[in-house]
């Protein structure tokens, strides 16, 4: 992965100011991913050293991403991902401060996970643009998912037969969480469409990915569907109104 | 305005709603879709006669406008605007609406009747539209761009609503625009979902839609 051929195409400023401030949100958001995953194998050490490895390829994602980023000439707008993870961080430490694995892996297995997925999935079609980018894109994508798989089939398993309770801890995590990352889903959606994404597609990629996972540990699809998007509305409302989530 | 002792002026106003939404119903379904000017629809504009004869209380509040520029942008003579826009997703809209005060506890009873007796309607259009819209446009990616193209004015329009609809409802009845956004939602994409419309292309669609792009 570190073969990356130094190469800058002419980009516009918008276009470039843009894509420093997703790297560094993915940069840096894949940094906060290791941390939650270690933090998640502190509190369950049966799978302790299975989340160890995830968080290592958590931190190797990270890793890539900014080779690729110099080789690029991006510099990643380290204040903005700082500013955009810190509500998240502050969420993360309250959930382990209460010693609560299932909401750290909720938060990250899930809701992370969703804005992940459904960013780098789109982020495919116009990798090309970005020389290096597209393999190891390809590469953190697959990961991804192999998380989610994990994740979901852990959460079936610690809630076959108790969906009630299952929907009582999506609910309180999802209090926040999707505030949270829903929120910078919004705010980055301007930036995705400055380097030739959707922001609006990722945004409704995110939202139906959510709900499926939702969906796979128990929740009734029209349930799931509109938790999430009810979830989702003020934060639609806020970006209509041109101001920030968070 | 007919006086009602017991409709309060906050029921009255979701009545005058509800008037302008059925109202619009009739008007499109007769003109333009009349298989869906079922006996169900006509009973609920019925019963909302009986209380409801103008606009005085949505006149001057923060909904006037709202409600104004969301019908007008479901208005048309076209069937295939008729069954998208009116059909499909005001029926969606009017459904949450119904649901979400019938199963309430601060609502009294004239508009829990009401909201049952609409609800049963909107129920019958849901049984009912899948089979025009298949018939009238086709299924699958065909529907998905005749939607985007009908119901796209519509959705954009209708983020307007939430403040009032917050300001009106929500602390007395606990019914939010977020809640009836999440209602109408859950319905428009199981509907489509059975048309064979790719879910995650219509959440997308919504998703833009409601985000005025």
């Amino acid at each position: 992965m570190n073969d990356v051929t130094t190469l800058t195409a002419p980009r516009s400023r918008a276009e470039q100011e843009s894509i420093e401030k997703l790297m560094a949100l993915a940069i840096f958001g894949e940094k906060v991913a290791a941390k939650i995953y270690l933090l998640c194998a502190q509190l369950q050490p049966e799978y302790g050293s299975l989340l160890t490895t995830f968080a290592k390829m958590e931190a190797n994602h990270g890793a890539w991403f900014l080779d690729v980023s110099r080789a690029n000439g991006i510099e990643p707008d380290r204040a903005f991902a700082d500013n955009e993870l810190s509500y998240l961080l502050a969420q993360v430490d309250e959930h382990f401060a209460k010693r609560d694995f299932d909401a750290l892996i909720i938060v990250q297995g899930f809701i992370v996970e969703s804005l992940a997925i459904a960013t780098y999935e789109s982020f495919l079609p116009i990798a090309h643009k970005y020389a290096g980018t597209h393999d190891i894109f390809q590469k953190a994508l697959d990961e991804e998912r192999y998380h989610v798989d994990w994740v979901v089939r852990y959460l079936r398993l610690r809630y076959f037969d108790a969906v009630d309770e299952f929907r009582r801890l999506a609910e309180r995590v999802n209090v926040q969480g999707i505030d949270c990352i829903g929120g910078t889903m919004m705010n980055i959606s301007e930036y995705l469409d400055k380097i030739g994404m959707s922001g609006a597609y990722c945004a409704g990629a995110m939202m139906d990915g959510y709900t499926r996972l939702l969906e796979t540990v128990g929740f009734e699809q029209k349930d799931a569907t509109k938790h999430v998007v009810g979830m989702f509305m003020p934060l639609i409302r806020k970006y209509r109104r041109g101001e920030k989530t968070k | 305005m007919n006086e009602s002792a017991d409709l309060d002026r906050s029921e009255a106003l979701l009545w005058t709603i509800l008037a302008r939404f059925e109202s619009l119903a009739v008007a499109q379904y007769t003109a333009s879709a009349p298989a869906l000017l079922t006996p169900q629809k006509l009973a609920a504009v019925a019963l909302l006669r009986t209380r409801i004869s103008d606009d005085a209380y949505l006149a001057g509040s923060g909904l006037e406008a709202p409600i104004d520029a969301l019908l007008q942008s479901a208005t048309s003579s076209r069937e295939d605007h008729v069954l998208i826009a009116q059909g499909l997703f005001l029926e969606a809209i009017g459904e949450a609406i119904y649901r979400n005060f019938r199963d309430n506890e601060a609502t009294g009873e004239p508009t829990r009747a009401l909201c049952e007796r609409g609800f049963a309607a909107g129920a019958r259009a849901r049984e009912m539209i899948p089979g025009l819209l298949r018939a009238r446009i086709g299924d699958g990616d065909v529907l998905l761009q005749a939607i985007m193209t009908e119901a796209g004015p519509l959705l954009r329009s209708i983020d307007d609503l939430g403040e009032g609809i917050d300001a009106s409802f929500l602390d007395r009845y606990g019914v939010s625009f977020a809640d009836l956004m999440g209602d109408a939602a859950a319905e428009l994409i199981a509907m489509c979902a059975d048309l064979n419309v790719d879910r995650r292309k219509f959440v997308s669609f919504l998703t833009s839609a409601l985000m005025g792009l």
